[in-house]
């Protein structure tokens, strides 16, 4: 019982749900698809919970890890009380009815420290992306220096420097994408989604199992 | 065997310490925000046009639905294509729809609103010409309901009932076939924004995305999608179409120079790498 | 509650029959594998095969092995392949007693992967050897995890790096700071523009669909392997529709790209 209950009641479950959001794309039936919106805003509602639920976890293990002073204490600890402004946000919503969107609270912690937090690190890619391309572009074989020659084209094509150099180089540079970078990301996109739609077959077929947290 | 010996200039240049790759893109990059070079813009891209021209011969009061999904880390480069856009669509009379499918992507609503319209909610011509419905979860799934029924959220991001707006009372159908255009703004992808809304409802695409995400975007244009503006410097080629240069406009001199730097590195690189590889072929 | 009005929607037959062939060419492949018809193979991945070289490596360096799912929630199928390479990875670290480190940014796979990784310890013999706090969620905004990543992999100077999963701007972060550790990274996502981040800054990529079929490439299990097939089926379908498709454009007969929905 234990085994149908564990292994076979969520295929079945996510099997279903899989058809009916499926034939709801491709079947034209008022109430059936009227069922599918109220499934999709039910989804969005039980994401809401499962983000919930993981808060939940993951604030009993990191009291659990403060509680044992386990390594690296601090972060959890400020982890818990960020978490209180969640509380903050909530209270000021349910009693004042303030929405995040126009609110001047959120605009200035999101703009004083969320904002600049997230573009600092997204900048450093720049050095990395420098340091990288250094790094590994060798001409070591013809088709490295095919993609080598491609990408320094197409680097300067995409940036007005590369019209000053030679005006036919913007042209280029949107031929290799147009054309060769098109077939190769079809190609790519199209292996990608059937690869995904038998995984989701191995999945309702109870072969895939490591979203159950079942490995072998 | 090979001679050995200490290697060359020449041969060193392959392996230069990275912290010199890094002081160079430094200085190549703020250099030139702090003194502008002026490096001519070069032509207009194709992709960019396509957005433009499309925009441009909409007749009034055709709805554009403006998706947000841009992180503060994408927002460098997305945001001033979005203002610029918003710029466009002010001066043609569009009804322009808001929702962000990403909890980041809130603020930029309110900034594209406050910065283009003046005030966000307040504005006369909220519930008429411009409606921001907020965060709708689940980026794909919120999008098919969306796109299935324009009342999917019940009220805006303010509260208010979208029954009662002006902004929805003469679309017939009330989905995504009364809009003439859905644009994405964020570095994600947009291909959930073509299979929920392109496909099923015949409303083409557009996007303002960031570079990295272009070579994504290629396989569905010009048909999904009609036009695009890649990264920072298609959201400079569209502030100078509409003769409103901004900061993307200020940071072509910098990522003209940053691209030539790396290509510069590069080249560098394989010098050193084919001078030793001579070396060794010369030497055994 | 149904009236008798259920419909294909208009201009979906394309979809609905390749819909229907697509299941059946599969199920097909899944059955004729099976029953002992077919034996395919799947061509190597030297991706897959490196999984235990780096960890040997980690072993004889006496140094961790991190992996990741990325930034996206259970529901990504990049996520789903990934925890299942995880499993096994878990699985042979625990047997060779190395510690393992698997981080992810969606509170959504905590529970699947702690179930995951504490089963594959079981199965190794060694329970005792898990620890939850091995099993860590750094943060939801893509770039707090990427820093809470590179810092991992810098502090604990890991002597394996695997990314595979979903991955977004992110990537090459986290690949730059396995560099920096000096450990040896195996990396695959389907998001076919971090890929050439990927294959310039690590060891081994697994390029969109071989990170899919991973698991089925691991196991050998022959339903596995049968979806495999049924999936090549499909391609080879594809191709020759592409093919047959174009010729008919070009010579003036569009029925067979109208009725597609093309």
């Amino acid at each position: 019982m234990s085994v149908v209950v564990k292994r076979y009641i969520p295929i079945v479950i996510l099997a279903g749900l899989a058809l009916f959001s499926a034939g709801d794309t491709l079947l034209l039936e008022p109430t059936y698809n009227s069922l599918a919106t109220s499934g999709r805003s039910a989804s969005a509602v039980i994401s809401a919970f499962a983000v919930g639920l993981s808060v939940m976890l993951l604030s009993r293990n990191h009291a659990r890890r403060i509680m044992r002073k386990r390594t690296v204490v601090e972060s959890s600890v400020l982890l818990i009380c960020l978490w209180s402004m969640l509380v903050v946000g909530f209270f000021r919503f349910v009693v004042y009815g303030i929405r995040p969107s126009g609110d001047y609270m959120v605009q200035r912690l999101f703009n004083g420290i969320v904002a600049p937090g997230d573009s600092t690190i997204y900048a450093i890619l720049a050095f990395f992306i420098a340091s990288a391309a250094y790094r590994a572009f060798r001409a070591r074989t013809i088709e490295a220096t095919i993609l080598l020659v491609a990408g320094i084209v197409v680097m300067l094509g995409k940036a007005p420097i590369g019209e000053l150099l030679w005006g036919g180089l913007p042209d280029v540079s949107n031929w290799i994408l147009n054309v060769i970078n098109t077939a190769g990301s079809r190609v790519i996109l199209m292996s990608a989604i059937l690869a995904m739609i038998a995984l989701y077959i191995r999945i309702i077929l109870g072969y895939e199992r490591g979203w159950m947290g079942r490995g072998d | 065997m090979g001679t050995k010996g200490s290697k060359s200039f020449i041969e060193k240049l392959q392996e230069l310490d990275v912290r010199y790759v890094y002081v160079l893109v430094l200085l190549v990059i703020t250099v030139p925000i702090l003194r502008p070079i002026g490096i001519p813009p070069g032509k207009t891209s194709p992709e960019t046009l396509g957005l433009y021209r499309y925009i441009d011969e909409l007749p009034s009061k055709s709805v554009i639905l403006m998706i947000a999904d841009q992180s503060p880390a994408a927002a460098a480069e997305c945001q001033p294509g979005m203002l610029a856009i918003m710029y466009h669509t002010v001066a043609k009379g569009l009804r322009v729809l808001f929702y962000a499918s990403r909890t980041d992507a809130i603020p930029y609503i309110d900034d594209v609103m406050v910065k283009v319209l003046g005030k966000t909610s307040d504005h006369p011509d909220y519930g008429k010409l411009y409606v921001n419905l907020g965060y709708i979860p689940q980026a794909e799934v919120g999008l098919t309901g969306l796109a299935s029924d324009v009342f999917f959220t019940n009220k805006d991001a303010y509260g208010n009932d979208l029954r009662s707006m002006e902004f929805f009372e003469d679309l017939p159908k009330k989905d995504a076939s009364d809009w003439k255009l859905a644009i994405y703004f964020g570095a994600s992808s947009l291909d959930w924004v073509v299979r929920q809304v392109t496909d099923p409802y015949g409303c083409p695409t557009g996007g303002g995305v960031a570079a990295v995400l272009v070579t994504r975007i290629y396989p569905y244009y010009p048909h999904s999608v009609i036009g695009f503006l890649s990264g920072l410097k298609g959201s400079a080629e569209y502030e100078l179409m509409i003769q409103k240069p901004a900061e993307a406009a200020a940071g072509m001199d910098a990522q003209s120079l940053g691209h030539l730097a790396i290509v510069i590195m590069i080249v560098l690189g394989n010098i050193g790498y084919l001078a030793s590889r001579l070396k060794s072929q010369g030497g055994a | 509650m149904f009236d008798a009005t259920l419909s294909i929607r208009s201009g979906y037959y394309g979809s609905l029959l390749m819909f229907i062939v697509a299941i059946g060419i599969i199920g097909l492949g899944i059955y004729l594998t099976v029953k002992g018809v077919l034996k395919p193979k799947i061509r190597r991945l030297p991706g897959i095969d490196a999984l235990d070289e780096s960890i040997g490596r980690a072993t004889e360096l006496g140094r961790p092995v991190h992996f990741t799912v990325g930034i996206g929630t259970i529901s990504n199928v990049q996520v789903i392949a990934g925890l299942s390479i995880a499993g096994y990875v878990a699985r042979r670290c625990a047997e060779l007693g190395v510690r393992f480190f698997f981080t992810f940014s969606e509170p959504t796979v905590q529970p699947a992967a702690l179930d995951l990784i504490r089963e594959a310890y079981t199965l190794a013999g060694k329970p005792e050897d898990f620890s939850p706090d091995n099993v860590m969620w750094l943060s939801d905004r893509q770039f707090s995890f990427a820093t809470g990543v590179m810092g991992l992999v810098v502090r604990e100077k890991v002597a394996a790096n695997l990314l595979l999963g979903y991955f977004a701007a992110e990537s090459l972060i986290f690949s730059e700071a396995g560099y920096r550790a000096g450990a040896i990274q195996i990396a695959g996502t389907t998001n076919s523009y971090q890929i050439p981040f990927f294959i310039t800054t690590c060891d081994y990529t697994l390029i969109s669909e071989e990170l899919i079929t991973a698991g089925a490439y691991m196991s050998q299990e022959k339903g596995q392997i049968g979806t495999i097939l049924g999936q090549d089926y499909i391609r080879v379908i594809g191709l020759a529709l592409m093919g047959i498709g174009s010729i008919l454009y070009v010579i003036g007969i569009k029925t067979l790209t109208q009725w597609l929905g093309v």
